[in-house]
């Protein structure tokens, strides 16, 4: 209870100049992961400023998804340190780093496939939501004013999200773009200051990764949002990012602008082997 | 007509129980096959109490003091029933958290064979020869009805509690961890915890019906809180859909009725069996086929219908329109 009334004081004292452009929300040192002999990630160092949208891409099997396991405290790290928002975060079970503001989408849709696309956002807002138990089974004033308030929240979200007229179906039936949008609307409402997204834009054509976009550079300026997201879409990533890791093997290989990237011979040759064209070239998932 | 309030109190009993499960393995999706066990607790428990504290308030010539006393006794046993089968809950619960699936199910049909061998071998719980309740609340003609409305009320406030819990952020955060534990572990819901507020929750009412079940029965034998209890209710609420209240009572009613009804009708059919003279045709009686039966309906709906009868449809659909604003509500 502590820690979450430090968050709410965290919360009220930074308000809205935590966008502050030097507030470092996330800074991780030294992070390493290993399976057994392998190793996962390794050395790897990250700074997130309040408001940041960066992006981290790699080859396929380079360790992306495990940075995002580890973060969110899925994994426990081998060794290494994270600070959240001025929190030492390191070995926190996940839920309780989410009541620090994070929140993450999935590479594979993890939505709650029978419950209604309603009840999957609601279930963003469980961890504040602060009535007890008791006050649900007595159906106590506590439970009705939050309740109302949650179903008054998740509708705004589902509106932002264009899923309003879909909210009493069950989350499976939506087609797949919808249910890649339910899943951030999902995230957004466990209230988080920073989004990690995988690949959000998979199996989307050009026309639904464009409104995504439009989307989350929205999100990022209403909410605060400070965003990292994994996408082989070089595309999408060169055109949203501000600033892109690589990672390779577990470990950092460059890191900088989308321009000094492109331009970056140790990504080229991570992505293509040595010679073959740039980044922007076919060899990448960006011809659509 | 002593025979349906019988039923009535005893299919009450039942939704206490099956109740609390829909709870653990519908809703959290905890494969238990232990509830029998938190059942078996509840009842022993309660007639523990009844027979340390009134053991025999209600003789012939009882006064009004004293059979206030009973009741005041039984009111005491529903309380420690409950507190005691919802430790064992907790106890079930905080050592299986890690366990999923086949692993959980063993673990709790491991539990609830632990306490029936414990009962069958403490005597000061009548061991295998049962334990005699006495008589509390009301004797005479009216006591079915009165435990007939005990029980009623019961089942309608486990009910009630069960639907309370789920309607509210608690219960969805319960759903989730069915859905999709990982997911809902990284949206902030504290899944370790969930899962014993579960069981504790379920326990609790099965300490409940073991409660009245003593009251009322007035004798306990250990045999009938065994394995085939347990599995008895597991599929009560299984075949009523597993995301279904209304669908775990419409279960637990018609999978007790029936085998009921078919004794109750005496209807017999026709077999034929291989003797050294040949084939000879006998008749069984359709409720000893009762299991077989039973059997094939199981296998019917995990073909036709794996989600259950209802699914997830609740009766309440019939009254609350599905895409309602809830702007417009509040």
């Amino acid at each position: 209870m502590g820690d979450k009334q430090a968050v709410e004081e965290a919360e009220s004292t930074s308000g809205r100049d935590r966008l502050k452009r030097d507030f470092e929300i996330l800074s991780v040192e030294k992070l390493a992961k290993s399976f057994g002999g392998l190793r996962a990630v390794s050395d790897f160092d990250l700074e997130l400023k309040a408001g940041e949208l960066v992006g981290l891409i790699g080859p396929n099997g380079a360790g992306k998804t495990t940075v995002f396991n580890l973060l969110t405290g899925f994994y426990k790290p081998t060794s290494g340190v994270i600070r959240f928002a001025g929190y030492d975060v390191h070995g926190m079970p996940p839920h309780r780093i989410t009541e620090y503001g994070m929140a993450r989408t999935f590479q594979n849709i993890r939505l709650f496939g029978d419950m209604t696309v309603e009840d999957n956002v609601k279930v963003g807002f469980h961890h504040r939501t602060c009535y007890g138990i008791a006050d649900a089974l007595l159906r106590r004033r506590a439970f009705r004013d939050s309740e109302a308030e949650v179903a008054q929240k998740t509708g705004e979200l589902l509106d932002l999200f264009s899923l309003a007229d879909k909210r009493g179906e069950p989350a499976r039936s939506l087609p797949y773009g919808e249910q890649r949008r339910l899943e951030i609307a999902r995230a957004m409402a466990a209230g988080p200051r920073l989004l990690l997204l995988d690949e959000p834009v998979a199996g989307m054509n050009r026309s639904e990764s464009r409104d995504l976009m439009a989307l989350l550079r929205r999100l990022r300026v209403e909410f605060d949002l400070t965003m990292l997201l994994i996408e082989h879409d070089i595309k999408f990533v060169m055109d949203i990012c501000e600033r892109i890791v690589v990672l390779d093997g577990g470990e950092i290989i460059a890191s900088g602008s989308p321009a000094e990237i492109c331009s970056n011979p140790a990504v080229i040759e991570a992505y293509l082997g040595s010679g073959g064209s740039t980044p922007g070239g076919g060899g990448m998932n960006a011809s659509r | 007509m002593d025979f349906a309030v019988h039923h009535v109190t005893y299919v009450c009993i039942l939704l206490m129980l099956t109740g609390g499960l829909s709870l653990i393995h519908g809703r959290t999706g905890l494969l238990s096959i232990g509830h029998a066990g938190f059942w078996a607790v509840g009842a022993y428990t309660a007639g523990f109490v009844i027979n340390r504290l009134a053991p025999d308030l209600l003789a012939a010539d009882a006064t009004a003091g004293s059979r206030l006393l009973s009741v005041a006794a039984f009111a005491a046993a529903v309380v420690c029933a409950m507190l005691a089968a919802s430790l064992c809950g907790l106890l079930v619960g905080v050592p299986c958290l890690r366990l999923r699936g086949d692993y959980l199910a063993i673990a709790t049909l491991g539990f609830s064979e632990i306490i029936r061998v414990v009962i069958v071998n403490a005597e000061s719980l009548g061991g295998a020869a049962g334990m005699r309740v006495p008589a509390v609340v009301c004797v005479g003609d009216t006591r079915r009805f009165v435990f007939a409305g005990i029980a009623a009320a019961g089942a309608a406030f486990s009910l009630l509690m069960v639907r309370n819990l789920l309607s509210s952020t608690h219960g969805r955060a319960l759903i989730s961890i069915r859905e999709d534990e990982v997911a809902s572990q990284l949206l902030g819901v504290n899944v370790t915890r969930y899962k014993v507020v579960s069981f504790v929750f379920g326990a609790a009412l099965a300490g409940l019906a073991g409660a009245v079940y003593a009251a009322y029965m007035g004798y306990l034998a250990p045999r009938e809180f065994g394995f085939m209890k347990s599995v008895e209710l597991l599929l009560m609420v299984v075949l009523g859909g597993i995301g279904s209240l209304t669908g775990t009572v419409l279960a637990t009613v018609a999978l007790y009725i029936i085998p009921e009804a078919l004794r109750f009708a005496e209807w017999s059919v026709p077999v034929w069996s291989l003797t050294d003279a040949g084939w000879r045709r006998g008749s069984v009686e359709l409720a000893e086929l009762w299991m077989v039966v039973y059997a094939i309906i199981l296998i019917v709906m995990m073909l036709l219908r794996p989600q259950g009868l209802l699914g997830s449809w609740e009766i309440s659909r019939l009254w609350k329109k599905p895409n309602q604003r809830p702007d417009a509500t509040g």
